[in-house]
């Protein structure tokens, strides 16, 4: 169904594609050429072909830190931006995300619970596992965590009719385990916390090239599955009850949907700690660009949108030229919230498009 | 192709409708209703608030399932057949107004297709054929373009209506389309729906509260009364055979089955009488301004104190009053009507007002 809005951008979708594309492309050399070192974009394409750059750490530098960050947050951006939207049409609500199920407040609770307990083990001790089997502990626990919470979702959303009442739900699930997590805070030494909460920020940096052996598919899973759904999507536009009489089987398309989203935000959540304002701003900005609520249209935008951005607040949290890095979040929340702001201010139908 | 009014498309015997939610008593709403829709025909459900005309529709369009017998479209017990099978037969208008984002008229009807079209949802020519036809046949070729929040109510049922057709189902099933419409909207969405039914041969069930142009328009009545069965007939018939009058009847409100319509109040400002003779059209509108007042008309002058005279100066129309001995001439039915009202309050301030 080829879904266009006001007939003002006359630009077909297609050619937006492919701009988005070439930005993807431009962000991505961005990314991997500028940090603490810059690497010359000539040097650049010699290592990532193959052979040997003017400096030998240069090419350490960008095949061992930066390329794998670069692919991870091409990854997550990805997910996130996709989780997103099909978060907001199947809720039928403008402010939902990827997390909305309270998939990352599971996947907090996992790793505090690795991070927080009390143990006999001394801190020191711990602190230096963090290292590398800490690291494997952290990313399997919050994989479970993040498992339990989507599990009790979809029980659930088996019981409930309403999605209103699945989110409501979610959002519950979501406070409970981060009032888990707050009580896990309170009782603990400082450097756990810190550790916790440097977990909390999030990262694309921690991803080594062999959990990328399973990140990667992964996500590239969860994308198509959300791809296959475009036509769901698109019948949700109009709300459940006509899905259901256009033919859509709207408990297995839903479960398909939230499916797809725990897969792919659970995975990142789970590697990169909960990162957020992707999912929520990159399907606004795509509804806005493109001036369409097709989902046709939409799917490959804000996977490609939700990559770019990403790498763009992974470029500016390594603040090239210096030694520091910034937190993730805070980054994405500086990069997101005015997009959203702008978004809720020029679309003055923003409100017409979500009505419950 | 199916033969118009001969081939049934739904037909329901001795159903059960109402509500049996978990763990609590089952309310039943309606039951022992048989009814059929063929080819062809425009039906209207009507009747009270609260009496079940959603819920009988939400059970026969498969939104819910009856408490017991079935439902039985082309034949087939409709809780069997899948969404998919259901969608080619069946497709719905509901009152809301439908909030989808940025989309245009043209890709909503689109969406009408969804039952016959592949995994991404492309449109094929045919497909397109019919996009087109729907967009025509409801008069919206030039709002197609537009974007659905752009529209009004009007031409956005108009939209809804046209998705419902590009569906090409056998049966159209609207709930109130018309509730938040104005009334020359309603007429046309009325008619309009009423042609489509013949034209397409589909049949088409629609509930509305609006008792004039459902008596105006539809081929079939069913009446939902409060507490007793269904009937099913043609407007007039019902309306000879009282059955209009007993299911609307409430305090205050009745239907006159003289005129096609609810009177507001029993009279209660006295009695005037009508000289005969009048043009026809003047005649009808003086009488229903004099019971809007509260008076009763008569037509015979003999006994009653008060007559009105429609006169005719210049080509232009008159009114004229005599009570008792004192006449009077009045330009407007609205100086008419004060006049009497006066002249009754200070003639008979002793009569009893309910």
């Amino acid at each position: 169904m080829e879904i266009k809005g006001r007939g003002m951008r006359r630009r077909s979708p297609a050619m937006g594609l492919m701009g988005l594309g070439v930005l993807l492309v431009v962000m991505f050399t961005l990314d991997l050429a500028l940090g603490s070192v810059h690497i010359p974009p000539e040097h650049l394409l010699l290592i990532l072909l193959g052979g040997e750059p003017e400096r030998p750490s240069w090419r350490q530098i960008v095949l061992i830190f930066r390329l794998p960050r670069a692919v991870t947050a091409i990854l997550a951006g990805a997910a996130l931006s996709v989780s997103g939207l099909q978060m907001q049409t199947l809720f039928r609500n403008p402010l939902a995300g990827p997390f909305v199920l309270g998939i990352n407040a599971g996947a907090s609770l996992g790793v505090a619970l690795v991070v927080l307990s009390v143990g006999s083990v001394g801190t020191p001790a711990l602190l230096g596992h963090l290292g590398l089997l800490g690291e494997l502990g952290v990313i399997t626990a919050a994989c479970l965590g993040s498992a339990l919470v989507f599990g009790a979702v979809l029980i659930v959303s088996r019981q409930v009719q309403s999605s209103m009442t699945l989110l409501i739900l979610g959002l519950m699930f979501g406070y409970v385990t981060t009032a888990a997590v707050s009580l896990l805070l309170y009782f603990s030494i400082a450097e756990r916390i810190q550790a916790y909460l440097t977990w909390q920020c999030g990262s694309f940096g921690g991803v080594t090239w062999s959990q990328m052996k399973i990140l990667a598919p992964t996500v590239l899973f969860g994308l198509v599955i959300a791809h296959l759904l475009v036509k769901p999507l698109n019948a949700l536009l109009l709300g459940e009850a006509y899905a259901r009489s256009m033919g859509l089987t709207v408990q297995r398309a839903r479960f398909w949907m939230i499916g797809s989203v725990a897969v792919l935000a659970g995975a990142i959540t789970s590697f990169c700690g909960p990162i957020g304002f992707l999912g929520v701003a990159v399907p606004h900005l795509c509804r806005a660009l493109f001036n369409t609520s097709d989902h046709r249209i939409l799917a490959p935008a804000t996977t490609l949108m939700g990559a770019s951005l990403a790498l763009l607040a992974d470029l500016i949290a390594h603040l090239p030229g210096h030694q520091m890095v910034l937190p993730l979040n805070a980054v994405t929340a500086l990069i997101g919230a005015p997009v959203v702001i702008w978004v809720i201010l020029r679309q003055r139908n923003l409100r017409r498009s979500f009505a419950a | 192709m199916m033969r118009l009014y001969s081939e049934t498309i739904l037909s329901t015997h001795d159903l059960a409708i109402g509500y049996a939610p978990p763990r609590r008593p089952i309310t039943r709403v309606a039951e022992g209703l048989s009814v059929s829709l063929s080819a062809g025909e425009f039906v209207c459900l009507i009747g009270p608030n609260g009496a079940g005309k959603s819920t009988l529709i939400r059970t026969l369009a498969g939104m819910q399932a009856p408490l017991s017998g079935q439902v039985r479209l082309m034949d087939e017990d409709i809780q069997t057949l899948t969404p998919q099978a259901l969608a080619e037969r069946l497709s719905i208008v509901l009152t809301d107004r439908v909030e989808v984002g940025a989309l245009s008229a043209r890709a909503l009807v689109a969406l009408g297709r969804y039952p016959y079209t592949n995994w991404t949802g492309r449109l094929s020519s045919q497909d397109e054929h019919v996009i087109e036809w729907a967009i025509e046949a409801v008069g919206a070729q030039h709002m197609a373009h537009r974007n659905v929040s752009e529209l009004s109510d009007g031409e956005r049922q108009k939209i809804m209506i046209a998705r419902a057709l590009a569906q090409e189902p056998l049966l159209m099933i609207l709930d109130e389309p018309t509730a938040f419409l104005d009334v020359p909207r309603r007429v046309e969405i009325l008619g309009l729906l009423r042609e489509l039914a013949r034209s397409t041969a589909r049949a088409i069930l629609l509930s509305t509260h609006d008792l004039d142009l459902a008596l105006r328009s539809a081929d079939r009545i069913w009446l939902l009364p409060m507490r007793s069965g269904l009937q099913v007939g043609a407007p007039e018939d019902l309306v000879l055979n009282g059955a209009f009058e007993r299911v609307f009847q409430s305090e205050g409100v009745a239907f006159n089955p003289e005129t096609g319509a609810f009177s507001m109040s029993s009279p209660s400002a006295g009695e005037v009488a009508l000289v005969a003779g009048a043009p026809a059209k003047v005649a009808f509108w003086t009488t229903r301004a004099l019971e809007r007042a509260g008076f009763q008309v008569l037509q015979t002058p003999a006994a009653v104190p008060a007559q009105i005279e429609i006169i005719s100066r210049d080509g232009a129309v008159g009114w004229r009053s005599t009570i008792k001995d004192q006449t009077q001439d009045h330009s407007s039915l609205d100086s008419l009507i004060r006049y009497l009202q006066t002249e009754c309050l200070v003639r008979a301030p002793d009569s009893s007002r309910s």
